[in-house]
């Protein structure tokens, strides 16, 4: 009965709001990006001198120019957007399948202590292997196009949302089950409109985190075992020393996966997450 | 005055056998209709359970909670009584509006009706303009406003209160005290106030229910005559003192 007075709410998307506290003390969202632009200006022109002076192997490591040709390259013959469009619906068909697999199955674990029982224990000893490991045999089973990659990707995803789904549940406060009763709400009721809303928080940071998951997968399952895919680009250029080709597709994946990380905070912030107060707007 | 819900030597108690710990024992009393009752105890007085049983979440041991103008009789029919609690607890994710209207929207009423009993409400707790607004922008004090708001929504014959103002500081305290007795008084609703904060039962109540620790038992049942609006005065402070004697 204690715990109907003291009340901890569960905020476990603060990590996301606090990422850019630092930025806003510094004056504003834009000169948050301008000096963490700088740092990359900065390199660049590094990188430039090096490549301009000789001072690396430029079979190994190319100069911004000739990667920039070979974007440019890469973009204009479709080449690239044939790559980024494979990975990219390979990370989304994975996250998606993970999604509804998972979310349903971490609720059913954390509500009935049956399932849990018997599910959880298989779920800690298979959660650790890397899903890469079960390449070979999703190739063996499913054969050597997309469905074993498909399945990789699940493998990947799943496991990342399952465990944020129980975890959410299991920090979700009780008290406003029993305030729903208390308020006429049925069972199914309390499911829909107040325990899936209240570890809502939680599946979308397991999301972020997801996707993340998603883009190691997927990068390594191409150059292991696919003829598209970034990862595919990025093996294949290399095997035939097209270091340029193979600093493009970096480049592609690191600027997707952050675009990809972007639109998940921001659609958290402004449509799920917006009831969450930003400093300084508590009224008295 | 007919008695509006009455507690028939309700006992409740831990474990079994030798290991029985009673948290309360022998309850043995009524509220009137439209009557204001504070239940005082120091911490481990079994508050907490009494509000329990009271909402129907947990059964009593012994004895049976009756309400007699319920149509089901006994209690357990949360319909009648709603609970305002020490933090507002309201849901976070959900507006102003939607939290108040949650306890009609559950049971099924249509939107127009929910529309107008928001503004009815809001506009009893003062807080016209926020229906909008989502808790975390809201003082704590507004919160247990709309807290109480939402209680009242579905037209409870009892609103049960759980030390409602502990969280809050002082002055934002005694204005919700003020702010209660007037929606007491102007909704007529049987209030049961729990507290541990004599000079603040002193304030609100008909009666206090004096309640005694670890097992709760009633220890006295005081009545308080002092007409409302009460200021804090020298006859408040009398009968704090008064009770402060006695406990």
């Amino acid at each position: 009965m204690k715990n109907t007075t003291q009340i901890v709410q569960p905020e476990p998307s603060e990590n996301t709001t606090r990422q850019n506290a630092p930025g806003k003390a510094q004056g504003g969202v834009i000169g948050h990006w301008l000096y963490g632009g700088s740092t990359i200006v900065f390199l660049v022109i590094a990188w430039y001198l090096a490549a301009r002076f000789e001072m690396i192997n430029r079979t190994l490591m190319p100069s911004p120019s000739e990667v920039w040709y070979a974007f440019v390259e890469l973009s204009g013959n479709g080449e690239l957007v044939e790559h980024v469009n494979a990975s990219m619906y390979r990370i989304i068909a994975g996250l998606i399948l993970g999604f509804v697999t998972a979310v349903p199955m971490g609720l059913l674990i954390a509500r009935n202590r049956w399932v849990k029982a018997f599910l959880e224990p298989l779920i800690e000893i298979i959660r650790p292997i890397p899903a890469l490991a079960f390449l070979p045999l999703a190739i063996l089973w499913f054969g050597i196009g997309e469905p074993s990659k498909l399945f990789i990707m699940w493998f990947g995803t799943f496991f990342v949302i399952i465990v944020s789904v129980i975890e959410g549940v299991y920090n979700f406060d009780v008290v406003y089950i029993k305030v729903a009763k208390n308020l006429n709400a049925s069972e199914r009721q309390i499911f829909y409109r107040v325990l899936l809303p209240g570890i809502l928080p939680f599946i979308l940071e397991g999301n972020r985190q997801a996707v993340a998951t998603a883009f190691r997968v997927v990068v390594s399952a191409e150059m292991i075992a696919a003829q598209t895919g970034l990862g595919f680009l990025i093996m294949n250029s290399a095997i035939f020393y097209q270091t340029d080709r193979v600093i493009v597709g970096i480049i592609v994946l690191a600027v997707l996966g952050m675009l990809c990380d972007r639109f998940l905070i921001i659609l958290t912030r402004k449509v799920f997450l917006k009831y969450k107060a930003e400093p300084g707007e508590i009224a008295v | 005055m007919n008695d509006i819900i009455r507690l028939d030597g309700v006992s409740h108690c831990y474990g079994s056998g030798a290991d029985k710990q009673f948290t309360l024992q022998d309850l043995e009393f009524g509220v009137a209709e439209g009557e204001f009752v504070c239940i005082l105890g120091p911490s481990g007085c079994g508050k907490s359970t009494l509000l329990n049983l009271l909402v129907g979440f947990i059964e009593p041991t012994d004895g049976q909670i009756v309400m007699p103008a319920s149509s089901q009789g006994v209690v357990n029919s949360f319909a009648d009584i709603k609970v305002v609690m020490q933090h507002a607890n309201l849901f976070p994710w959900l507006t102003v509006r939607k939290n108040v209207e949650f306890g009609l929207r559950m049971r099924g009423d249509d939107k127009a009706h929910c529309e107008a009993r928001v503004s009815e409400l809001l506009d009893l707790v003062g807080l016209q303009g926020t229906e909008n607004k989502y808790p975390t922008h809201l003082s704590g004090g507004m919160q247990q406003r709309v807290a109480i708001a939402r209680a009242l929504a579905p037209d409870p014959k009892i609103l049960l209160m759980d030390e409602p103002f502990g969280a809050l500081d002082a002055q934002m305290r005694r204005r919700m005290q003020s702010e209660i007795v007037r929606i007491w008084q102007v909704t007529g609703k049987t209030i049961i106030f729990v507290t541990h904060d004599i000079s603040e039962s002193v304030l609100l109540a008909d009666r206090i229910v004096v309640l005694t620790s670890s097992p709760g038992r009633v220890k006295d049942i005081v009545p308080i005559d002092i007409p409302h609006p009460r200021e804090r005065d020298r006859t408040v402070y009398d009968r704090v003192f008064e009770l402060e004697q006695m406990l």
